[in-house]
């Protein structure tokens, strides 16, 4: 269609203009990157390993413990089979069998019982895997033979000698990060590679309509593979507390060839690694250690005490050493342990890291003794994706109101007009704040609400751009060929002003951005514990003068977000049309 | 003139009676009511069926008192006449709002004067001075120092204040505190004035950083399109001195985005400083908005939403007529 063709060298003549500006380029490439942050999150700050070889008790029994609930249930059954036998039938048949309908085919215990086993057998050496499989046939023939010591005896046996006691597991292989992502997470971690070559490849012109559709289509199979494929699990192994191989008391299969030898200290230890790699921050998002709050980056020390002994004594400051700002600490950590004080810096802090990850708070840390840095990247998804979701909801609404004004006229145009004029009179933080006061904090109440709000910009916009197309030749010829009004807006109107609404629409996840950290800041918007940098930078108001760090960064990430956005805005704009020079809206 | 004024408050009713309305609806579509705020907490806390019981019907008592019972168009004309008999009380002490309103509205009116006329003065010379030499090393510097003001988010730049002059460094320059020292009572009027001054530093910078950086950006482009039309090149060809032309030929024309601008600046008054009040913790507007936010202040929530919007509409007014004003070939009819 020649409307299409149209738009696509609109799209190529502004892009040829904007890539004469390297600072917007630039400007692209950053946002690009901070959305590659938050699209690949976990595998950048995690508390669970990349990649994991080694034995993994914790799994093991993880894994075994729904036996040891089916094994509970069908004890249940039998022993309120044999208690019906001996109670007077009239009341034993009238209450069994209705219970025992409700309990017992809603899962087969035997059936989850033979299945627990087999995913926990597969962890272990050969040995003790047929040991397991003796134990199962036990519990099979004592259940067949209706023998209750018989199976109390084997619940006894799986509690001693599998769950608490220490059995030995072959090393196994592993990707926890990978298999704890959900098939969303898969999808959009898919799509972002291929969305940036598209993207390259659009700028190229060497990528048509079956392009862009195969790299929507190629994430979806993926993701609705995963969804299929992959059972969504919460991993709760604290592979911080494992042992590395080799190391005093971790081996474990030692010993395991006597069960009755292990020690209850020995139950403990949870396995060990043979090999495990780590995400750059292994630090996990609620991951807090109280004692090390407050933690300052590692360079903070020493640019303090260069910021005091030069520009500080130039400026009149009364010389005030490092100390000081912790020794005002006791009001927040009343006790004189020193344990409890905050690490001076950052190799302190890493040396008492538990588990055995050697690893430095780049950041610092909050006043949980969470890390900031890993909070920040969790938070880059929240406060990028407010400003898409939101401005998505806003350039649908305004479109839609902007575009039925201009087109049709009339009373329509007066009746929109009119609320656009009221809504216009709201200034829009103001009236953002009103309603997140009234409605409730959270993330997607902040994204429809934002979205609401801030519509009437692009409304505007639209509908001078439809009042001015309107009139022109193309129009009339399609409705002299019978076009529906729907198919004149969208299909033939519209592609001639998106531009000025994808310039608005730049701006306005700047802004959305913005009003979403103004709104965590003063406490309205996205509430602990979800991190999002508006947040952060709230938590660290009280303690401004003693953990500059919860201030400076958040805050810094988000100025840099804004000024990309703001910077691909305008050079979008002076690209798209010239006579918008200045104007924002 | 006037009849035009009266024309215009005309057209203006009936969005003000959007205003209230779209007001109403914010905040008593939202769950909840100012009973339920009140009385609802203490019910769970009491205990004994007694005291349960006794709650209940004060909640009840107070609901019919206030009207929170009736159909919600009967609340909303209810609304209108406390709004125009200016009747706005808080619920959970049940008392006029105006004391504190009245306090905290000379605050803010103060506050934002003054960033109002020193955003116009700076704004305006370094938008013409960087109008007049485009591309040189000045203009360069300007135009991206402005940039950076204006992507900068007001409460970083409050906070990055603050840990510059908060304790530990010793900074004290400027109080990041409130607006008077404590017992300023006893002092001269000029000490006290001096007090004022010094404590609203950095609250004003913060206010007015964005506005400056947008509103000579606005006055670049603007002196930019007039400086290359054609009567200023007659102005050079017969002879005239640069700064004549730019100050006396182009301002003129060079002004009019700027004043446009005023309409946004006006209810900045009220909007514009919840930020940096509450970071200040300045006892003014802003504040007193977010503090009946949390506190669930029904009627003073909205209150303070129509006075937003209404502000708003007189200062599209005033850029409407100030535009007039300066540009004789728009007539106001």
């Amino acid at each position: 269609m020649t409307s299409r063709a149209a738009s696509q060298s609109q799209f190529r003549m502004i892009w040829r203009q904007f890539r004469q500006k390297s600072a917007a380029v630039r400007g692209l490439w950053l946002i690009a990157f901070l959305i590659g942050i938050a699209v690949y999150a976990p595998f950048l700050a995690n508390d669970k390993p990349l990649y994991f070889r080694g034995v993994n008790q914790h799994l093991f029994r993880e894994s075994l413990r729904p036996a040891a609930v089916e094994l509970g249930k069908l004890i249940e059954v039998v022993n309120r089979g044999s208690t019906a036998q001996t109670q007077d039938s009239a009341a034993a048949a009238a209450s069994t069998p209705a219970e025992s309908s409700s309990t017992v085919p809603a899962a087969n215990p035997v059936a989850g019982l033979q299945r627990a086993v087999k995913t926990a057998g597969a962890l272990l050496t050969p040995a003790d895997r047929d040991r397991l499989q003796a134990w199962l046939t036990d519990v099979e023939s004592s259940n067949g033979g209706r023998d209750l010591a018989g199976l109390k005896s084997a619940q006894q046996v799986l509690q001693a000698q599998f769950l608490r006691g220490s059995v030995a597991l072959q090393p196994s292989t592993s990707f926890p990060i990978l298999f704890s992502l959900s098939w969303l997470e898969i999808w959009f971690m898919v799509l972002y590679p291929l969305f940036i070559i598209g993207a390259i490849l659009a700028t190229r012109e060497r990528i048509g309509r079956g392009g862009w559709l195969l790299i929507l289509l190629v994430p979806t199979l993926v993701a609705v593979g995963w969804w299929w494929l992959v059972p969504a699990r919460l991993d709760r192994t604290p592979y911080k507390s494992f042992d590395r191989a080799g190391e005093a008391g971790a081996d474990v299969a030692a010993s395991a060839e006597s069960p009755a030898t292990a020690s209850p200290q020995r139950s403990k230890s949870n396995g060990r690694f043979d090999t495990v790699v780590w995400p750059p921050v292994p630090y996990g998002l609620d991951e807090a250690y109280l004692n090390q709050k407050y933690t300052s980056p590692p360079w903070h020390e020493p640019v303090e005490r260069l910021w005091t002994q030069t520009v500080g004594r130039l400026w009149g400051a009364a010389p005030s050493k490092p100390t000081e700002s912790t020794e005002t600490q006791p009001a927040l950590t009343t006790k004189a342990d020193p344990s409890e004080r905050p690490a001076a810096d950052g190799a302190s802090a890493a040396s008492s890291t538990p588990g055995r990850v050697a690893a430095t708070h780049w950041l610092g840390t909050d006043g949980t003794g969470r890390d900031l840095l890993c909070r920040m990247i969790w938070g880059a998804r929240v406060s990028l994706s407010v400003g898409v979701v939101s401005v998505s909801i806003l350039v649908v609404i305004g479109i839609i109101v902007g575009a039925s004004a201009g087109y049709f006229r009339g009373w329509v145009d007066i009746v929109l007009s009119r609320i656009v004029e009221i809504v216009i009179c709201f200034p829009t933080l103001f009236l953002i704040l009103t309603i997140i006061a009234f409605v409730g904090p959270g993330l997607f109440n902040i994204m429809i609400v934002i979205g609401l709000t801030a519509w009437t910009g692009i409304a505007r916009l639209v509908r001078a751009e439809f009042l001015r197309l309107v009139e022109q030749e193309f129009v009339l010829a399609c409705r002299a060929l019978g076009y529906s009004n729907t198919r004149i807006i969208f299909l033939h109107i519209l592609p001639n002003a998106i531009a000025p609404v994808l310039v608005s629409a730049t701006f306005g996840i700047a802004g959305a951005i913005l009003t979403e950290s103004s709104l965590s800041f003063l406490g309205f918007g996205i509430l602990e514990p979800t991190p999002s940098w508006g947040g952060i930078l709230n938590s660290g108001r009280d303690v401004i003068d003693r953990a500059p760090w919860l201030t400076i960064y958040p805050g810094l990430a988000i100025f840099v977000t804004i000024l990309s956005y703001n910077i691909v805005g305008e050079a979008l704009r002076d690209a798209s049309d010239p006579r918008l020079r200045g104007s924002r809206s | 003139m006037w009849t035009y004024l009266f024309k215009r408050t005309l057209i203006m009713l009936p969005t003000l009676f959007g205003i209230t309305v779209i007001t109403f609806l914010i905040v008593r579509l939202a769950p909840g009511d100012p009973a339920t705020l009140r009385y609802g907490n203490a019910g769970e806390a009491a205990a004994g069926a007694n005291s349960e019981r006794s709650t209940e019907s004060a909640e009840k008592r107070f609901r019919e008192r206030h009207g929170f019972n009736q159909p919600l168009p009967v609340q909303f004309g209810m609304f209108l006449k406390r709004l125009i008999t200016f009747d706005m009380r808080y619920y959970n002490r049940d008392a006029p709002i105006w004391p504190e309103l009245r306090k905290a509205l000379w605050v803010s009116l103060w506050l934002n004067l003054i960033v109002f006329v020193l955003t116009y003065v700076l704004a305006v010379p370094v938008g013409i001075l960087s109008a007049a030499a485009p591309n040189t090393l000045f203009d360069r510097w300007t135009a991206f120092g402005l940039f950076l003001l204006y992507s900068l988010p007001t409460f970083f730049a409050a906070e990055l204040l603050r840990i510059l002059f908060i304790n530990p460094r010793q900074l004290i320059w400027f109080p990041v505190v409130g607006l008077q020292t404590d017992g300023f009572e006893g002092w001269s009027l000029w000490a006290q004035w001096l007090d004022y001054l010094h404590h609203i530093v950095l609250p004003v910078i913060c206010l007015t950083y964005g506005s400056l950086a947008y509103l000579s950006r606005q006055m670049r482009i603007g002196m930019l399109e007039v400086i290359r039309q054609d009567y200023i090149r007659t102005a050079e060809a017969k002879g005239c001195s640069k700064p004549r032309v730019v100050l006396v030929h182009a301002l003129r024309n060079g002004l009019f985005p700027v004043i446009t601008l005023f309409a946004s600046q006006l209810p900045a008054m009220i909007s514009g400083s919840v930020i940096v009040e509450t970071i200040f913790n300045i006892p003014g507007m802003g504040r007193f908005v977010v503090e009946n936010m949390f506190a669930r202040e029904y009627d003073a929530v909205m209150f303070d939403l129509v006075i937003a919007a209404v502000l708003t509409m007189v200062g599209i007014l005033i850029a409407d007529v100030l535009y007039v004003l300066v540009n004789p070939r728009v007539s106001l009819e």
